[in-house]
C-alpha cells in the first residue's frame, strides 16, 4: 500500500521525494498578505507603511538549509521565535550601487554608497499565528569556523498594523 | 517636492491575465513623458513588454504574468543629466525625479526618487511585485533596487532584465570581480560562508552542490579554476555553450566562489538568464500560472487507485496502484493511452477490474476507452468517438454496474447528456439536451440507482442544480438556483442516499459549503456556510462514510489545506484547516477507498503529480510531505 513505500522503496527508486517548498515549517494558513514599505538611512531601517492586500504570496525559500548561509532575510515568526515563514531578498539595503554600460562586453560593476539611503518594500503571508516580521542580515563570521552572525535589522509586529483589515 | 512636476492620470492593464491577486504583476512607470507624450509613452511600454514576454523563461510563463501601465506625465520631456558627469547639463521638471549621475562621476548610473515610484505603485496597483521605470531619455543608463530604472536606449532594457533578476527572484551577481578587472586588489577570494542566492555557492562537492540536479555527469566539477586569483580569469570556456557546472569566479571574487554557467545575464548583460536562474525563475511565478484541472482519481476497490491526467504532449496518461506498488513502473513513470486531447480527462468505475474514461478531442467531440478483462478496449492508445460538440471536460458518473452517465458542456453553454444502460448507448442520436447556462464544468454524483445529480455554476456566478429521479429530469423545464457567488469550480459528493454537500469558494475565498439533507437544502436553498479559508482555485471533497466529510483546498501560499466533519463537527474548527504542505499549482484531488482512508493528490510546480495518504490515523509520507509520482502534467 502507498502507505508503506516510504520504507520499502525510497532508497531504491526516489518513491518519496520531498516536494520542493514543503521544507517550510509547517504552519498556519495566510489570509492574504501583507505588504511592508521601509525606508533606511546606513543600517537604522524603519517601517513606513504595513497594509493587507489580497494576494498570493511567493514560495518561502527552504528554511532548513538557510540558517548557515548568508543574505538578508525576512522571516515571518510566531510564538517562541519561530520561523514560520522565510524569504530570500537580494540586499534590500544597499551599500553599493551597480553600474552598467552599452560599451564593450557591456560588464557590470559595482560602487560603493557613502552613505546608503533608500526604500524597499516586502510582501510577507498575513499568518493567524504570526507575531512579527524580522528583516535579518546572516553575514560572515568574525572568526572561521564558526557559524554566521545573524543581524536582525528591523523587527515588525504584525499584529495591529492594519486596522482595516477584516479578512 | 517632484511629484509637483507632474501628475498621475491613470493606470492601463495591458498584459491582463487575470486578477491581480492571483498574477505576477509588473508596473511600469513613465517619467520624463509630457502629456502630449502619452501615445509614444504607451508605444514605448508595448515595447518594452514585448521584450520582457518574449524573454526565456518569462515567455513560457506569460500566463502569469500582468503588466499595469500607470500614464504619469511630467513638466520636461527627459531626465536630468549633470554636466560634472560629462552630460549634456541639462535639467528637467519631471514626476520621479529621473537623474543621470546617480553617483559623482558615474553618468550611466540613471536613477529615480523610489520612495515616490513605490507610492504611485502602491496607490494604482496594490497588489504589484516589480516595478520598472522606464526613462524618457535616449542616453543609455539604468539602476536597480526597489525599482528597475532604465533608459529608451538600444539595449537598455536588459538592464530592466538584470534587475529583476535581483528583485524578483533574489538572484546574485555572478561577475567575479567588484570595481572592475584588473582594479579591485581585494577580491581575490570569497569568504567560506554559502551565499544564500541560488545561483552562486562556495560548495565544490558535486553531490551537495544546490544546482547538482543540473550537472551532467561527464561535466567535470569544478568545471573551471583560476590560475591566479589576484585576477579575473582570462580563460575563454572549456565546455559546450550553455553547459551547466561550477565555474569559478563569482559573487565579485576572482576565486573560491563558483557560478553555474560560463555566461548569463546575472553576469553580464546580453546573455540569456543562465539554467539555474531560470529555475529559479520558474519556482517563484509558478504558483502565479492559472490553476491547473485537477487529476482524476479513481478507486474500484480498497487498496486499489487509477490516475488519468494529460501530458504534455496532451495525450492521456494513465497510473495505477495495485496495492504492492505503482504501475506501469518505478521511477514516476506513467502508461500513454493515446488520444489529442482538448482537456483533462473524466473516468468512472462501475466495479471491479473496470474502468470507463472519457475525453474530449481536438474535434471538440467526446471520446471513450474502457479496461474490462484485463485489457484495454477499443486499444490500449485508441479512442471510441462518441460525437458532440463539448466545450467543457466531461464529466462522468455511474450507478450501478454497466450504467453511465456522461455531461458535457456544449457551445451554447447548455448542458448535454449521454448515457450506457442496458448494452448500449443512449440517446441513439447522441445527447441529450438539458439546457441551462453553464459557465463551468458540469458536476455530477449518483446517490443510488436511478438518480443523478448535475450542477454547474451560471452565468449570475450562483450554483444551479437539475436532478433525474428515475423517471424524468427536475425541475422540468430548468434548474434549481442554489445561490452563491461563487469563484470556481464546486466540489460535490453525496455520503448515502438522499444526501448532497456541496462546496465552492466564496467571493472573499473562502469555501463554502451547503447540503441537502433529504427535505430541504441547508442552511437555505440559495444560502451557504463559510468554512474558512482563503483558497485560489476549486475545493475537493470525499466521504469515507455516512457523516464524514474531507475538505480540502489549495490556500494561497499554495499549500494543500483540509477540514474534517465527523459527525458532529468540524475539524480542526468551525473555520479553521490543517495545513498539509506541498506547492500545488491545481485543484487537489481526493479519493477514498475505505473507512479513515484517504488518498490526495495535487498536481506541482514541476507538473509532476503528488500524492499523500491519510491511513492508520496519520498522514503519509508525513503531515507536510508528498510522495512525487512523476508525469508532466498539461495545464
Amino acid at each position: 500500500m502507498p502507505g508503506s513505500c516510504r520504507a520499502r522503496r525510497a532508497a531504491s527508486w526516489g518513491c518519496v521525494m520531498s516536494e520542493a517548498g514543503t521544507g517550510s515549517p509547517t504552519g498556519p494558513e495566510p489570509r492574504g498578505a501583507v505588504r511592508l514599505i521601509f525606508q533606511y538611512e546606513g543600517d537604522e531601517v524603519r517601517l513606513v507603511s504595513s497594509r493587507h492586500i489580497d494576494k498570493v504570496v511567493p514560495p518561502d525559500d527552504e528554511a532548513e538549509t538557510d540558517e548557515e548561509r548568508q543574505g538578508f532575510y525576512a522571516e515571518v515568526r510566531g510564538a517562541y521565535d519561530r520561523v514560520l515563514r522565510r524569504r530570500l531578498l537580494h540586499a534590500p539595503v544597499r551599500r553599493d550601487a551597480e553600474v552598467f554600460t552599452d560599451e564593450g562586453d557591456r560588464a557590470l560593476s559595482r560602487i560603493p554608497v557613502e552613505r546608503p539611503s533608500g526604500v524597499f518594500s516586502l510582501v510577507v503571508p498575513d499568518l493567524e499565528e504570526a507575531d512579527y516580521v524580522a528583516l535579518v542580515e546572516r553575514r560572515e563570521p568574525d572568526r572561521p569556523g564558526f557559524a554566521a552572525l545573524p543581524s536582525e535589522l528591523i523587527r515588525v509586529p504584525l499584529r495591529g498594523t492594519d486596522p482595516g483589515d477584516g479578512s | 517636492m517632484t511629484a509637483a512636476d507632474g501628475r498621475v492620470l491613470g493606470t492601463t492593464k495591458v498584459v491582463d491575465n487575470g486578477s491581480a491577486a492571483s498574477r505576477w504583476n509588473v508596473v511600469v512607470l513613465g517619467d520624463g513623458y509630457r502629456e502630449a507624450e502619452m501615445g509614444k509613452y504607451a508605444a514605448d511600454t508595448r515595447r518594452v513588454v514585448d521584450v520582457l514576454l518574449a524573454t526565456s523563461p518569462y515567455d513560457e510563463l506569460q500566463a502569469a504574468i500582468n503588466v499595469h501601465r500607470v500614464d504619469v506625465t511630467s513638466t520636461d520631456s527627459g531626465a536630468d543629466d549633470p554636466a560634472s558627469c560629462g552630460g549634456s547639463g541639462a535639467v528637467r521638471r519631471t514626476y520621479f525625479d529621473a537623474t543621470f549621475c546617480g553617483a559623482p562621476g558615474v553618468q550611466r548610473l540613471l536613477v529615480v526618487d523610489d520612495l515616490t515610484a513605490l507610492v504611485v505603485a502602491d496607490d494604482q496597483v496594490p497588489e504589484w511585485d516589480v516595478i520598472l521605470v522606464m526613462v524618457n531619455s535616449q542616453v543609455y543608463g539604468g539602476s536597480g533596487g526597489t525599482t528597475a530604472v532604465f533608459s529608451l536606449a538600444a539595449g537598455a532594457e536588459e538592464i530592466a532584465l538584470h534587475e529583476l533578476g535581483h528583485s524578483a527572484f533574489g538572484l546574485a551577481d555572478e561577475y567575479e570581480y567588484y570595481l572592475g578587472c584588473g582594479i579591485d586588489t581585494d577580491r581575490n577570494q570569497h569568504p567560506p560562508l554559502e551565499p544564500g542566492e541560488p545561483n552562486v555557492t562556495v560548495n565544490t562537492n558535486r553531490a551537495t552542490l544546490k544546482w547538482r540536479q543540473l550537472v551532467e555527469p561527464a561535466t567535470p566539477v569544478p568545471t573551471t579554476t583560476n590560475a591566479d586569483c589576484t585576477e579575473c580569469d582570462p580563460q575563454p570556456d572549456p565546455q559546450p555553450a550553455g553547459t551547466v557546472g561550477l565555474y569559478e569566479g563569482a559573487h565579485y571574487y576572482h576565486c573560491r566562489a563558483y557560478r553555474p554557467q560560463f555566461d548569463c545575464r546575472m553576469r553580464a548583460l546580453g546573455y540569456p538568464y543562465c539554467a539555474v536562474c531560470q529555475r529559479r525563475i520558474r519556482e517563484v511565478l509558478t504558483p502565479f500560472l492559472p490553476p491547473v484541472p485537477p487529476v482524476a482519481a479513481v478507486s474500484w476497490a480498497p487498496r486499489r487507485l487509477d490516475l488519468f491526467t494529460r501530458g504534455s504532449d496532451r495525450a492521456e496518461y494513465h497510473k495505477w496502484f495495485s496495492g504492492s506498488g505503482w504501475g506501469p513502473s518505478v521511477g514516476g513513470a506513467w502508461e500513454r493511452q493515446g488520444g489529442i486531447l482538448l482537456n483533462p480527462p473524466a473516468a468512472v468505475s462501475w466495479g471491479p477490474s473496470r474502468l470507463d474514461v472519457f475525453g474530449v478531442g481536438t474535434d471538440q467531440a467526446l471520446y471513450h476507452k474502457w479496461f474490462a478483462n484485463g485489457r484495454w478496449g477499443p486499444g490500449l492508445t485508441a479512442w471510441e468517438r462518441q460525437g458532440g460538440t463539448a466545450r467543457s471536460r466531461p464529466e462522468v458518473v455511474s450507478w450501478e454496474s454497466g450504467r453511465l452517465d456522461v455531461f458535457i458542456v456544449g457551445n451554447d453553454r447548455a448542458l448535454y447528456h449521454r448515457w450506457f444502460g442496458a448494452g448500449q448507448w443512449g440517446p441513439a442520436n447522441g445527447f441529450e439536451r438539458l439546457g441551462g447556462v453553464a459557465m463551468s464544468q458540469p458536476h455530477a454524483t449518483a446517490f443510488q440507482p436511478r438518480r443523478l445529480d448535475v450542477f454547474v455554476v451560471g452565468g449570475d456566478g450562483a450554483l444551479y442544480r437539475k436532478w433525474f429521479d428515475g423517471s424524468g429530469w427536475q425541475p422540468s423545464g430548468g434548474f434549481e438556483r442554489l445561490g452563491g457567488e461563487l469563484t470556481g469550480e464546486p466540489a460535490v459528493v453525496s455520503w448515502g442516499p438522499d444526501r448532497l454537500d456541496a462546496f465552492a469558494v466564496g467571493p472573499g475565498r473562502e469555501v463554502l459549503h451547503k447540503f441537502w439533507d433529504g427535505g430541504a437544502w441547508q442552511p437555505s436553498v440559495t444560502g451557504w456556510t463559510s468554512l474558512g479559508g482563503v483558497a485560489i482555485g476549486s475545493p475537493a471533497v470525499a466521504a469515507w462514510a455516512a457523516d464524514r466529510l474531507d475538505v480540502f483546498h489549495v490556500g494561497t501560499d499554495r499549500a494543500v489545506y483540509h477540514k474534517w466533519w465527523n459527525g458532529t463537527g468540524w475539524g480542526p474548527s468551525a473555520t479553521g484547516w490543517e495545513r498539509l504542505g506541498g506547492i500545488a499549482v491545481g485543484a487537489p484531488t481526493a479519493v477514498a477507498w475505505e473507512p479513515n482512508r484517504l488518498d490526495l493528490f495535487h498536481v506541482g510546480r514541476d507538473r509532476a503529480v503528488y500524492h499523500k495518504w491519510f491511513g492508520s490515523g496519520a498522514w503519509g509520507p508525513s503531515l507536510t510531505g508528498w510522495e512525487r509520482l512523476g508525469g508532466s502534467v498539461e495545464a
